[in-house]
């Protein structure tokens, strides 16, 4: 059940929204490059918006493809988490009287797929996945189920922000704390595709991580990748390796940060070096087929396909 | 092919499994009183608490995890355990699990938070993001399934059970499972009172779905899981086919972020497609479980979608609520269980302490336990962000 | 009145995060719908405000759809029922 890519779209440290991520590689940024937000979103709406609402919808609205999908799926790892600070704030710091709804309404995890769906007038599907480390492969496995059992487009995509976790806890110079926002447009048409994802799955860790790898191309019938694009979407205590089963690999995690939904990112930059084989050329990437590895937590592993459509 | 349903397992305010809510639905004994045991209200809500202390289920299952889980999903796990039974693990067949919180995921009670507010801005946001855990629920009932891989944690608000069991539905008519557990949970918390009252929407009188003069939700807590199976497990498994669920849909009102359109455009649009995918009429559905909040916006927007899908004869409809309260991100799933009761026993249960018809409605709710035969049946479940989902269940 | 309805233009923006100086709103147009394109939330933040700030109680949300009409009406509210 493959689908193919039209169309990404990025917010990261890198200067992704308009340059994508391979033509910004280079850059050595840590701070999240945003976009002028009022550009995209309607003022009444986005005076309401937290960060991690604004960072979420902004690269869907940048894509008109956007305005025909039959669907909208996010991924978040932590959600709209802000607002629940603030709305917990109002009541336990023993205010009398009336409470303040807005953080409340802004705080469930959904609030991103639903404002997509406001602003774009969109009445199709609207689901938003929170499995943590794995989320945005969740959120992934439900839009290719979609294109194919429609035949359409769908939007989907992965967000979270910065939380200081990793800084306080374990931080060297490939780990550290990012977030980022990585949207795509998914089709089951091959005409003008910039890249095909053959398969995506998530499988608990079985033994290590190369027998795993091994078990996803098993039972998918995929051949071995040409390059590996591998990371920790989460806290992890093995370090990432410069190879696996003899396939050279890229830490995608060492170039956005550490966040759940980071793997979105790293299909953004798998999707740019198949369709921009010159560029990629430039950074020792070419590769017609490329396996995105997540290491969640060292329990769980997350492995999209993609090669070329 | 066919998706049945092979499981079910409920834990509500009206009761602790299947039975006793059955039991309670039949006689019209409701579950929303005074809120006990929750610290620190602001007000004195009422609303449709379990009668099971956190220990009391805690020991029930013997849980000595290093981390100790949240009320929502010791309600989960509760319900879980009831519809899965003894099920295991099973060479050749694609087994996983779906589930969903809202409240739950905020895996801390009220005195850890009021720590975690009154320290800095920076140890705010680390500790939240630790504590905050959607996949705790799903990972921790999927360890006590035997069910290791194909596990997705979903959040859509008040729809979200119900869109575990559509998703649960898709991958298995899609040939990427054999089997799925799928449900919510929900306990109620000073956030969610906190927040239903910011937003004027809770009454502090039993709610009164489709009444005239209703005046708001009471909040509930609970949860409910259903097994689902495709023809192959049913047989490798031994299960028995309880129901079939037939069609479904979701769609996104896109009208506001909370309130529902005043023609339920999403609603309809939901309510049609999931007949549609059934091949079902509109006249052929026997009986409608509504999402029935008993709050203005809802329950007006509701009438009105049901009513432009089923014209001036809408079939029999209640809801619920009027007996659990709102359980949030479980409701999906405990009424679908509810939902496949009223079938199986051909009654339809009344919706309690409604009395006065609303003026632009054509009809009132069943008010009084009703005796049918039910073949064909839809749920309705709606939540912030204007998520719409129904669900369709024939014998 | 004038020095209450400039400090209402202020508490409004503020209230609802508003992306306006006190000088772009007109005091007699109506604020929802096409004016200010406000909505129910706002309505409900406008009434915690009505409550926070001038200790009136609103729990009528019919009633407060009236009283809202325009940061005047409003004024006149507050200035004939302030606590």
């Amino acid at each position: 059940m493959s689908v193919y890519i039209h169309n990404c779209s990025t917010i990261s440290v890198l200067d992704s929204f308009e340059q994508g991520i391979l033509n910004a590689l280079d850059s050595n940024s840590r701070k999240l490059i945003e976009p002028e937000y009022r550009q995209f979103i309607p003022p009444a709406l986005l005076r309401r918006m937290s960060k991690v609402i604004r960072l979420g919808v902004t690269p869907g609205l940048k894509m008109p493809e956007s305005n025909h999908v039959k669907g909208i799926i996010v991924g978040t790892g932590v959600g709209c988490f802000d607002n629940s600070i603030q709305f917990s704030k109002k009541y336990i710091h023993g205010q009398e009287g009336l409470l303040s709804p807005t953080d409340f309404i802004q705080s469930t995890d959904n609030t991103i797929a639903g404002q997509l769906g406001l602003i774009l007038k969109n009445n199709g599907y609207n689901i938003t996945w929170t499995h943590k480390g794995i989320a945005f492969e969740n959120a992934l496995i439900d839009a290719m189920l979609l294109c194919n059992e429609e035949n359409c487009t769908v939007l989907v995509g992965g967000v979270d922000e910065h939380i200081s976790l990793f800084e306080l806890e374990h931080s060297t110079h490939d780990k550290w704390t990012g977030e980022g926002s990585s949207f795509f447009i998914l089709g089951t048409q091959r005409t003008n595709a910039r890249a095909k994802i053959e398969a995506c799955e998530t499988l608990a860790i079985d033994n290590n991580i190369e027998n795993t790898v091994n078990l996803f191309l098993e039972s998918n019938k995929l051949n071995k990748p040409e390059i590996i694009l591998y990371g920790n979407s989460f806290l992890s205590a093995t370090e990432i390796p410069v190879s696996v089963m003899g396939i050279n690999v890229f830490n995608y995690s060492a170039v956005c940060g550490l966040y759940l939904t980071n793997p979105a990112f790293a299909v953004h930059l798998a999707t740019d070096i198949i369709s921009n084989q010159q560029e990629a050329a430039k950074h020792n990437f070419t590769a017609n087929s490329i396996l995105v590895v997540n290491n969640f937590n060292d329990t769980d592993c997350g492995f999209i396909y993609l090669s070329k459509p | 092919m066919s998706i049945f349903v092979t499981g079910m397992g409920v834990i509500s305010a009206i009761g602790n499994n299947v039975e006793e809510n059955l039991k309670a639905l039949l006689n019209s004994k409701g579950g929303i009183n005074p809120l006990t045991s929750i610290n620190r209200m602001r007000k004195p809500f009422i609303g449709g608490q379990v009668k099971l202390s956190n220990n009391y289920l805690l020991n029930t299952f013997s849980i000595s995890d290093a981390k100790t889980p949240h009320r929502s999903t010791l309600l989960g796990l509760k319900a879980a355990r009831e519809a899965w039974g003894n099920r295991t693990e099973l060479n050749g067949i694609r087994t996983g699990i779906i589930y969903g919180t809202t409240i739950g995921s905020i895996d801390i009670d009220d005195e850890l938070l009021e720590v975690l507010v009154n320290s800095s801005e920076k140890e705010q946001k680390v500790s939240y993001a630790k504590i905050h855990e959607p996949n705790f629920g799903t990972d921790f009932i999927a360890k006590h399934a035997g069910i290791k891989n194909n596990r997705f944690t979903i959040s859509t608000a008040c729809s979200t059970a119900a869109n575990s069991i559509m998703t649960g539905a898709r991958m298995i008519k899609a040939g990427k499972l054999d089997r799925v557990l799928v449900g919510g949970a929900e306990c109620i918390t000073n956030y969610t009172l906190n927040g239903f009252d910011a937003l004027m929407l809770y009454s502090n009188e039993p709610c009164t779905p489709f009444d005239n003069q209703r005046k708001g939700l009471n909040l509930g807590e609970g949860s409910g899981f259903l097994v689902l199976e495709n023809e192959k497990s049913v047989s490798a498994c031994g299960s028995e086919k309880l129901m079939r669920l037939t069609g479904w849909a979701n769609t996104c009102d896109a009208y506001h972020i909370t309130a529902s359109s005043p023609e339920g455009a999403g609603a309809k649009l939901a309510i049609e497609k999931s007949l549609q995918m059934a091949s079902i009429k509109p006249e052929e559905i026997h009986y409608i479980n509504a999402h029935g909040t008993g709050t203005p916006n809802n329950d007006s927007s509701e009438y009105a979608a049901m009513h432009a899908v089923f014209g001036d004869d809408i079939p029999d409809f209640n809801s619920t609520k009027s007996f659990t309260g709102h359980t949030l991100a479980a409701a999906g799933s405990i009424e679908a269980i509810y939902t496949i009761l009223a079938m199986q026993h051909n009654a339809v249960f009344p919706t309690l302490n409604t009395k006065v018809q609303m003026e632009e409605a054509k009809q009132k709710p069943v008010l009084e336990l009703k005796h049918k035969k039910i073949n064909k049946a839809l749920s309705n479940s709606f939540g912030f962000g204007g998520n719409c989902t129904a669900l369709v269940f024939e014998k | 009145m004038n020095e209450l309805i400039e400090e209402l233009k202020k508490e409004i923006i503020s209230a609802l995060n508003l992306d306006l100086s006190p000088a772009d709103i007109d005091a007699h147009a109506p604020i929802f719908g096409d004016g200010l394109g406000l909505d129910s939330i706002d309505a409900l933040e406008l009434i915690v405000l009505m409550e926070k700030k001038y200790g009136i109680k609103l729990t009528d949300q019919k009633k407060a759809k009236t009283i809202f009409q325009s940061v005047y009406t409003m004024a006149e509210f507050i200035h004939s029922n302030r606590k």
